[in-house]
Parts: C-alpha cells; structure tokens; sequence
C-alpha cells in the first residue's frame, strides 16, 4: 500500500468519524421553504455553488481538490439525476425515491423485461440509503456496505447544514411523474401555427398521427395478449406497452403577442408531457419560452427561426434553422481566404426575415475567422436585384466573391454577372431559398454558381424512401412534402427510442437526459444528427454544393457536411 | 478496509471491461412502425456478466488503469486547436516535450469531467514546470466541439498553458482515433483512454482507466521521458 492511499484512508476515517457520528440535519432542511430548497440546492447540484455564493470543496479520486463548479452532480447524473450510462462508465442514480431503496441487481418490476438495460447489473447490490449513510458517501466516498465509490465520484465537504440542503434537493429530484403522464396515458401536443400550408401541415401529422396510432394498436394488442404484444414486451416493458398516447394540435392563431394566452389556455385544459414537431415559417419565440417557463419538452419543431440561446434547454431543435445555411457559408469561405487575399466579398442580402437570418448567421462567423471584411448591400423589400447594377459592382470591385441571399428572382442576374467577362470570383446563394428553380439553372450559371445545402444530397437520400413510405399507410409518398414528412418522421425515432431507454420512469428531463444520450443519428433529409447534454441544434451540418451538367441535373458536393 | 479497497478494484475492473451498453437500432423504430435491433446488446451484456471475475482482478490487482505498449502511425492530419491556428498532428506530436494525449468531449458525462482531472492533477503535480509536458486532447464531437467550446472547456477546468484541444473535420477526428486504435463508433461508447510516448519511434504507451498526476508522472519515468 503505497502512501497515496494511506492518506486516503485516513482522510476517510477521520470523515466517518466527524460525519457519521450523529449526524443530525433533518431539523435544518425543515427550515427550509420547497423554494429554497429547489433554488439552493438546484445551484449546488447544477452549479456546484454554495448557498452562500462561494464554490463548494470537491476532491476526485479521493484526495485530488478540484472546482466543484466544473465538477458538478449534474454533469455526471444529469438533470434527471437518473444517471448515465456512457460507454463502459455507469453513473447511477442520484435521486432519493432510488437512494432510498435498497438496489438488487434489477430494476423493481421490469426483472423480466430483457431489453431494460439495468445500471443495476453492474453495480453491487447495497441497502437503502438513510440520510446519514448518504450524507457519509457525498462526503467520504464510501457507500452503506462500506464500499469506496471514489475511483468515479467526487467528494465533497459540505457543513451540516448545506449538506441537508443538497439531500432535500436531490429527494425532489425526479420524485413524481411529471405532468402530462397520465394513470395509463402519456400526452402529446403539436403546435401549428394559424396560415400553415395545408399540405405541409398534413406532410407533418401524418406521421406523427400514424406512431400513436400504431402505439395504441399495440395497447390495445397487450390487452388481447396477443403475440406481437408479447415480442413488444421484450423490448417496450410492461408499462411503455400498455400505454396509450394522446396527440392534439394546438393552433395558434393572430398576432404573436396573443399566443402566450392560447397556450396557456391549451396548457391548462390539456397539460401534455412534451411537444412533438410543430410547424411556423415565421416566430417561434413565444412557444419557446412558454417552454422553457412550464419545463415543457419540444422535439424538433419545424421552424426557419429557432431561438438561438446558449441556455435554453427545452426545445431541441433539428438545426439552427436558415442561419445555418449563412454560417456554413463563411465557414466555408474562411477556409479558402488565403486564395483570395484582399479581394473583397460583397453580401447583397434581401431585407426580409430570411435575408437577415443568413446574413446574420454569415457575419457572425465571418467576424471571428476571416480578417477582410465583406461590402453589405441590403435589397430592400420588393426591389428585384439588377443585372446592370450587379454587373457595375463586379467591375469596379473585383471581388473574390458575390453572396447573395435572395430567392429565385435573383437568378437573371446571377447568370448576367456569371458571364461578366474577365471575372474570376465565384457566386454563393442560398440552394433552399431557390426553391424548384434550382434544378434549372442555366448551364452556364451552374459552373459558377454555389449553393448551400442543408441536407444530405437527394440522390443519397433515395435509400431512406422505404422507410418513410412506412406511415404512410399505403399513400403514395409523391403526394407529401418530403422535407416535412421526413423532420416528423425524426420526431418518431427519437421519441421511440428516449421513450424506451427511459424504462417507465416519465419525468421531463429524463427524457430530455435521453435524448442527449442517443447516438449520433442517420435519419431521413439530414447526413447527421448528433446529440449531447445541453447541445440543442441536432443538425451541425451544411453542405457547400454546385448543381452539375445535364438535363437531370444532381447536386455535387464542393464541402464536407461540416466545415470548420 | 482493504477488502473495501479490493472490491473497488475488481468493480473498476467491471466497469472498464464491460461494453456494449450501446443502443443500436435499425432505421425503422418503436414508433415509425417496426421495432428491431435491441437483441445484441443483451446478449452482450448478459456475456459481460458472466467473466471470470477473479482473472481480471489478478491483472488488475495494482492499478486502476490497464497498460500496453502500441505501435502506432501517426497520420498527417491538419487540425485545428482552441485557439483556432491550424496545426499538423505530426509535427504537435514530435514536441520535444514529454507528449501525453487522449480523447474526449464537451459534453461528455463522466468519463471527460475525469480524463481532464487527470490532466489537471498532472499539471498541478508538476507546478511550475507544468508547461514542460505536452498534454493534447483530441475531440470526438468536432461537429460540436469548435475551437471556441474547446477554449471554454479548458477554462471551465483552469487548464494551464500546455494543453492543447485539438478539433478538426469528421474524417480527421475519425482518422486520428483510428491511428491509435481508440476508434469508438459511437462517442457514446466512449472509453478512459490516455497515451504517452515513448522515445522509440512511434511507440506509445497505452493506458485505459483513470489515471491521476502521480500516475502520469510514474509512467513517464518509467518509460524514460520524465526524469
Ligand atoms: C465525475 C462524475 C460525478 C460527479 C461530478 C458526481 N458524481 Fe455521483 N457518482 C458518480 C459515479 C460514477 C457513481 C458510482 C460510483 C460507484 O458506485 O462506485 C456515483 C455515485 C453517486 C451516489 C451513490 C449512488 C448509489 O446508488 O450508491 C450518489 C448519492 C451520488 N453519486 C451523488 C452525487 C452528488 C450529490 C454529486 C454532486 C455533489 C455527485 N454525485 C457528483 C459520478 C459522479
């Protein structure tokens, strides 16, 4: 035994002396209001602060002092506090309902539920926790059987009365089933907003309508005991499989500033589990905040406007929406700035919502990664971008590269400034903005003309036709908007399987925790979504590409789907 | 107290043995209308249940760590560090420093928050003298993990200078993982992966578990590259 670990042992024996003699702090957390204790101990659990402002003491492997505030309860036992399982680590459970239960090598009432991976496995079994035995392990590493916990798990020096604080707190942790759970039902809501396109709209519910559809089949399946009830049981559990799901849409209609009323109004006669999907070309924010306020998952609403905030936390959006294109496109630009040196680059952008979101999203990478900075011109609303001015602007300039983040009414003098002669810079717009129009460019535009791309190439994402013909029932799938269908049919697989990883347990952020665990994903429309805690925008992608020769013309990749 | 010590280690061993915790699925899901692909990781993880305990714990029975020494080519990758300068990987790997590296993730639970404090530990160990080893870290979530979120994350964990957080595309983050055999998959399947080179050409000792500064330094020594 070398000296490292004597002195470990010591300092856990004068820490089961000090701390587990009489160790009495119930009085004190009973001083405490239910607000306190959430606010004071969700900071000590989320942000390793204590009460007093000041960063709590942590020490890892034992003995090794470390900032509590980057080692924090949550970072490991997320939000939920229902723990982790990354690659060969297991992080169990740090809520009280579990704690305070003795832990045998499954999980209560799912032993025979063969697809319920069970942190419990690999873990020793060990007694109940009490409040002493758990204020002893937070402190010295050392769990009720006496066994040290320390290799993974901090520890940390808390007095009494903080120590109770984060006890209480972690009791309330994942406690009760969230709201929107019902005895046997799990409910849902979409929201649309008023003037949606109908076909979109159906392209959306379609699917989504379809996976609750199928779920409560097999509901109703379980009842019967009929066969594939009892293979759905193997993997879903005896609880996901006898639940029904309820999906409702709430509309939001007029002004923006009246949609906090409507949603609470729907809220109140309907208060569902979590958003799936959603469709709005134009805000989003009111719905985002009501969110973030009721603690309400969104999945992946299909929005052009997501609110970018390194906060929020409970909407999950598919990517960063329209500004993303812009961003790629100056990452992307950065990259090959050394060829063009001081040459300038011109941004003409529409002064519209859409204009402005790929405006933005391109300055603010640019800003940061590139020293020369861009000549801005806003076309105003209404105004058509001319060739003869466009052309004026290329002579004089000489620039590197024109952006112009305008839809298709730009493309005459696209092609006019393509052909300038003795002109060597390259033309970039947004492929999305120009809508079918894209597949027909003229020839001689294609050459010079740069498009971003959001999405995985069509002619590579044929393979996914199969399974997105899956709901629709037999519908032909030309009929849909197959964009729309396909960020629904996400919303499905990603349900499924947080629904599944969360073994009956329904609180919020578990299954938010859930989500943030998957794997990264390759799904229809997008080459890849990836997840991890707290990252909010699935898709990080966007593809540089050029429209290639001929009468069936398919896009060709000029950039990875990410570029740095 | 000792026999305390003893089951940690042969937990540790569980831990860092047992894979296949992964959720592969198929395309089609629970609730897209097929449901598929749980089968093997159970039959995985009902295999991990079943070792032979008492092997590993005997190979086991001093550290908390595994070793090996690998061979491996290092690629020519350009990738980009926290500062946003763009770096060749050989060359940042032919420091003349001691070079210590390994994998990790932003977001990342457990297993990161711990790489890094070995790191730190490392450095804190080394005091002044702890801009004198070259610690790398190479991210496995480069779609996430920019230059900007690897500074942060150095700062979140006072980082010293002398630890650099490497990032780059998909196809060089998979190539760098790939040249030293710590290819995941899945980020999820992520494991305590820590590696020191050696002196002789292109040999690196191989360490997977959690490892503190006292460890690091003993393994440099033993290999000749601290003093
Ligand atoms: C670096 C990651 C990490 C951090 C930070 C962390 N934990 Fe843990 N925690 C673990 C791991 C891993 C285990 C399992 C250890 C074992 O059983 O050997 C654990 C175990 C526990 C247990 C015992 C579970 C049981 O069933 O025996 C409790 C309680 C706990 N942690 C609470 C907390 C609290 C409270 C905080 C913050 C003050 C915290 N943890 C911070 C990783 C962490």
């Amino acid at each position: 035994m070398n000296f490292r670990m004597l002195f470990i042992l010591v300092a856990v024996v004068l820490l089961l002396f000090s701390v587990g003699s009489g160790f009495v702090f119930a009085a004190e957390a009973a001083q405490l209001t239910p607000e306190q204790i959430k606010r004071l101990g969700e900071r000590m659990y989320r942000e390793g602060i204590l009460p007093n402002g000041e960063p709590m003491q942590a020490f890892a492997a034992g003995e090794i002092p470390v900032e509590a505030t980057s080692f924090t309860c949550v970072s490991c036992h997320l939000r939920s506090g229902l723990g982790a399982i990354e690659g060969t680590v297991i992080t169990p459970p740090a809520t009280g309902k579990i704690l305070y239960e003795e832990r045998t090598t499954s999980i209560k009432g799912s032993e025979f539920v063969p697809s319920y991976h069970s942190y419990a496995v690999y873990l020793p079994p060990r007694p109940a926790y009490t409040d002493d035995t758990l204020a002893r392990m937070i402190a010295s590493g050392v769990d009720p059987k006496g066994r040290s916990t320390m290799k993974l798990m901090p520890r940390y020096q808390l007095d009494d009365e903080n120590m109770a604080i984060l006890i209480a707190y972690l009791k309330t942790l994942s406690n009760e089933f969230s709201v929107g759970v019902g005895e046997d039902k799990l409910h849902f809501a979409t929201v649309i907003v008023e003037g949606s396109e109908a076909a979109e709209v159906e392209s959306m519910m379609v699917p989504l309508q379809f996976s609750v559809d199928r779920k409560n089949s097999l509901a109703t399946a379980a009842v019967n005991n009929d066969r594939v009830a009892r293979m759905a049981y193997n993997m879903l559990g005896p609880d996901l499989l006898a639940r029904r799901f309820t999906l409702d849409r709430w509309i939001l209609r007029g002004p923006s500033d009246t949609w906090r009323t409507q949603l609470e109004d729907y809220y109140r006669k309907n208060p569902v589990f979590a958003l799936l999907g959603g469709i709005s070309h134009g805000d989003w924010e009111p719905v985002h905040r009501f969110c973030e306020e009721k603690q309400l998952p969104s999945i992946f609403p299909q929005v052009d406007y997501p609110v970018i905030d390194g906060h929020n936390w409970y909407t999950i959006y598919l990517s960063r929406g329209i500004r993303q294109e812009g961003e790629a496109a100056a990452r992307y630009l950065a990259g090959m700035s050394e060829l063009f040196k001081d040459k300038k680059v011109i941004q003409i952008s529409r002064d519209s919502r859409r204009g402005q979101a790929l405006r933005e999203g391109f300055n603010e990478i640019w800003d940061v990664r590139s020293k020369t900075s861009t000549l801005d011109i806003h076309l105003p609303e209404g105004e058509t971008l001319k060739a003869e001015s466009l052309l004026k602007l290329i002579k004089k300039q000489q620039p590197a590269v024109v952006i112009v983040w305008d839809g298709a009414s730009a493309l005459p003098a696209l092609r006019v400034a393509a052909n300038a002669a003795g002109w060597k810079g390259l033309l970039l717009t947004s492929g999305t903005w120009l809508g079918e129009s894209l597949w027909t460019l003229p020839e001689d535009l294609r050459e010079k003309l740069y498009m971003t791309w959001p999405y995985r190439l069509p002619q590579e994402n044929v393979r996914f036709d199969i399974a997105l013909r899956h709901v629709l029932g037999g519908r032909p799938l030309k009929k849909f908007n197959t964009e729309v269908l396909s960020k629904a049919y996400i919303v499905n697989e990603v349900l499924g399987k947080a629904l599944m990883d969360m073994r009956g347990e329904y609180y919020r952020d578990f299954f938010l925790d859930n989500i943030d665990m998957l794997d990264d994903a390759y799904f229809p429309l997008y080459e890849r979504l990836s997840f991890g805690q707290g990252q909010r925008y699935a898709s990080k992608g966007c593809f540089i590409v050029q429209l290639g020769k001929g009468e069936n013309p398919q896009l060709e990749r000029r950039s990875e789907w990410v570029t740095r | 107290m000792r026999r305390t010590f003893c089951f940690t280690l042969i937990l540790m061993t569980m831990f860092l043995l047992l894979g296949g915790c992964a959720k592969h699925m198929n395309h089609v899901g629970m609730m897209n209308g097929e449901m598929t692909g749980r089968k093997m990781d159970d039959q995985q993880m009902a295999q991990g249940s079943k070792m032979d305990h008492s092997a590993h714990q005997k190979m086991m029975a001093r550290k908390n760590y595994s070793r090996s020494i690998e061979t491996y080519q290092i690629p020519d990758l350009l990738l980009t560090d926290n500062q946003g300068r763009n770096l060749s990987l050989v060359n940042l790997l032919q420091d003349e420093r001691p070079v210590l590296v390994n994998f990790l993730y932003a977001t990342c639970t457990t297993i990161c928050p711990l790489l890094s404090m070995g790191y730190i530990d490392l450095q804190r160990e080394l005091g002044a003298q702890a801009d004198q080893v070259l610690l790398v870290s190479i991210t496995i979530d480069p779609e996430h993990d920019t230059p900007d979120v690897l500074e942060k994350y150095r700062k979140k964990f006072q980082g010293q200078p002398g630890w650099v957080l490497l990032t780059g595309s998909r196809i060089d983050i998979d190539a760098a993982m790939t040249a030293f055999d710590a290819y995941f998959g899945d980020k999820m399947d992520h494991q305590p992966l820590n590696f020191i080179r050696m002196p002789a050409q292109n040999k690196w000792v191989r360490l997977n578990g959690m490892i503190n500064g006292e460890d690091f330094i003993r393994e440099m020594k033993m290999v000749g590259v601290w003093r």
